[in-house]
């Protein structure tokens, strides 16, 4: 038994940022999982969605579920990253002023989301995307 | 249903219920359905925080209160009033004080202000606040707490473990008494004056504690009108003592952040708020606060359905109290000490309750979540309550949980009932053809 659910994520749209990150919450809910995995859960689609609202064009989530883990691709079109170390370092940003203002791109996003993935994977070129792999295990002793 | 697992005092009365379905949307966690003409409330999902009967048309739904009378069942009577109770009355007309003297000729020999506990419990969350995880959700609401437990166990690791003013006056009285006067703990009985619904719960069946100490919880609608009656018995005023501002103010919206030294602090009132504020507010900002006050009604405790005058006329007049009284002199650092910081805290976990888990098993509950997507697409997705499920969502879930079934839904029963006079033209014309 798997779960699909499929997002697109507009780019730019502040204002309707979270969508995919409070239904995936909806769903996991549904699914009784522990209130720990569901906030792991929660907080890594919550910035692999800002993320794509605050860098990219636009970009697709696609989220599977099965009994023994969540996965999550998102796939953008944008800029991408050219140094994934560097961006993974807690505080560095390559966010635009307008974006800061509104209190995003703080540099926290994906460091965020590696301490709350099990697995993650970060593939980037330049001036075309990124694609991230997010994998969150629902049995905890298997988290790192 | 039978085996009532959980206590609740927002009630049904059947023979008023028309069935109309106002509850079933204003319900913030989907609690009602209405089935054969009458609600029917889950008591699994149902947080007593008193929305239904702010809505029902029909006064259908009531507040199960403790009687007055029981107050006669202990030698030594303390009345308990929440804050919200001090803001009911227009001081120029009738002053607190001789509030209090009517409430003495009802049968209660002492008064201890909830508002005074409340000022402690404010120097409690700031010494607690000094080592606890943040941001420290409230747990005075009990409503809120019951929010969270059901729908949002994300967050129960931010619930202040702190005993609500209610408890800790209860449990300061007592003591107080039965030090001052000799009489054993077991025969003081401490009575709070409620606004809400949810109090009476959390006395009745507590979340993180065994028991309480207040021993009967009272309508502040009933009681406002014995005092009103009472009143003009009252021909000398004895004059009391009473808690300050900082205590007084937690009985409205933001009261109970206003004397919280960190300016990183927010209120929410209004139960659907809370419930906007918890599912959209992103970790960032959450991480934002220290502290974060959360009240199911308007504007706080004043606009609790069993606050009998009206709530922003009560919110002003609270908040204009203190002008008007005597403030008692109490250090609460010291009283802190004295009793030690355990006094003022539960000691039990609070468990989630989850209500939006649709089975025991991940694998049947992925089975049942994706048949809910399916079937919630077959209806029209207009809510209109007709099947009486909140939403068509709500419908798909119930139908999936064998709660009901399609053709509740009155849009996919016209199309079957035009599917089935087809079928029966198509009899008809082959009878013709013979």
């Amino acid at each position: 038994m798997e779960i699909n659910r499929k997002y697109n994520i507009e780019g730019g749209n502040f204002a309707d940022a979270g969508y995919a990150s409070s239904d995936i919450r909806k769903v996991i809910k549904q699914l009784g999982l522990s209130p720990a995995i569901i906030k792991k859960i929660a907080i890594a689609v919550y910035e692999a969605e800002i993320n794509v609202v605050a860098h990219a064009y636009r970009g697709v989530m696609s989220v599977t579920i099965d009994r023994d883990k969540c996965q999550v691709i998102v796939d953008d079109e944008g800029p991408g990253i050219p140094d994934i170390d560097e961006a993974m370092k807690e505080g560095f940003s390559t966010a635009s002023e307008k974006v800061r203002e509104m209190g995003f791109g703080a540099g926290m996003g994906l460091p965020n989301i590696r301490q709350n993935a099990d697995d993650l994977e970060i593939d980037s070129k330049v001036d075309e995307g990124t694609r991230l792999k997010i994998t969150i295990f629902f049995n905890q002793t298997r988290a790192v | 249903m039978a085996n009532n697992r959980y206590f609740h005092s927002v009630r049904l009365k059947e023979d008023q219920c028309k069935g109309c379905t106002h509850c079933i949307r204003t319900c913030p966690t989907e609690a009602i359905r209405v089935h054969d003409g009458k609600a029917i409330i889950s008591e699994e999902r149902c947080i007593d925080c008193g929305e239904c009967i702010r809505t029902c048309p029909h006064n259908a739904k009531y507040v199960y209160t403790d009687p007055v009378d029981m107050i006669k069942d202990y030698r030594y009577r303390v009345a308990l009033p929440a804050p919200s109770f001090m803001a009911q009355f227009d001081q120029e007309k009738i002053g607190i004080d001789k509030v209090y003297n009517a409430l003495n000729l009802i049968g209660f020999q002492y008064i201890y202000e909830v508002a005074s506990a409340a000022a402690i419990v404010n120097v409690v969350t700031e010494k607690y606040l000094e080592t606890s995880k943040k941001p420290l959700i409230s747990s005075a609401c009990p409503a809120v707490v019951r929010l969270i437990l059901t729908k949002f166990p994300e967050y129960l690791e931010y619930v202040a473990m702190i005993e609500p003013p209610m408890d800790v006056a209860a449990k300061i009285s007592k003591d107080i008494i039965s030090k001052k006067l000799g009489i054993p703990s077991g025969e003081i009985g401490a009575f709070f004056i409620t606004p809400c619904p949810a109090k009476v719960t959390a006395v009745k069946q507590p979340e993180a504690k065994d028991s309480s100490l207040v021993d009967g919880v009272l309508s502040m609608k009933e009681i406002y009108d014995l005092v009103m009656q009472k009143t003009k018995e009252i021909k000398e005023v004895k004059h009391y003592k009473h808690a300050d501002r900082a205590g007084i103010i937690w009985g409205v919206h933001e009261g109970e952040i206003e004397a919280l030294e960190t300016q990183r602090k927010v209120a929410i009132s209004g139960i659907h708020n809370v419930i906007s504020f918890l599912e959209n507010i992103d970790q960032k900002e959450f991480k934002r606060y220290d502290f974060i006050e959360a009240q199911a009604c308007i504007p706080g405790c004043v606009g609790g359905v069993l606050a009998p005058t009206d709530k922003f006329a009560a919110k002003i007049r609270l908040k204009q109290l203190s002008d008007y009284i005597e403030k008692e002199d109490i250090n609460p650092d010291k009283i802190i000490e004295e009793y030690g910081m355990k006094f003022f805290l539960v000691e039990k976990q609070l468990m989630p309750r989850n209500i939006d888990k649709l089975d025991l098993d991940i694998e049947r509950a992925m089975e049942k979540a994706e048949q809910i997507e399916a079937l919630a697409e077959e209806f029209p997705g207009i809510d209109c309550g007709a099947c009486g499920c909140p939403t068509c969502r709500a419908l798909a879930e119930d139908i999936v949980q064998n709660k009901a079934t399609k053709y509740d839904c009155i849009f996919i029963l016209r199309e079957k009932f035009k599917e089935m006079n087809k079928e029966f033209d198509l009899l008809n014309k082959n009878r013709n053809i013979k």
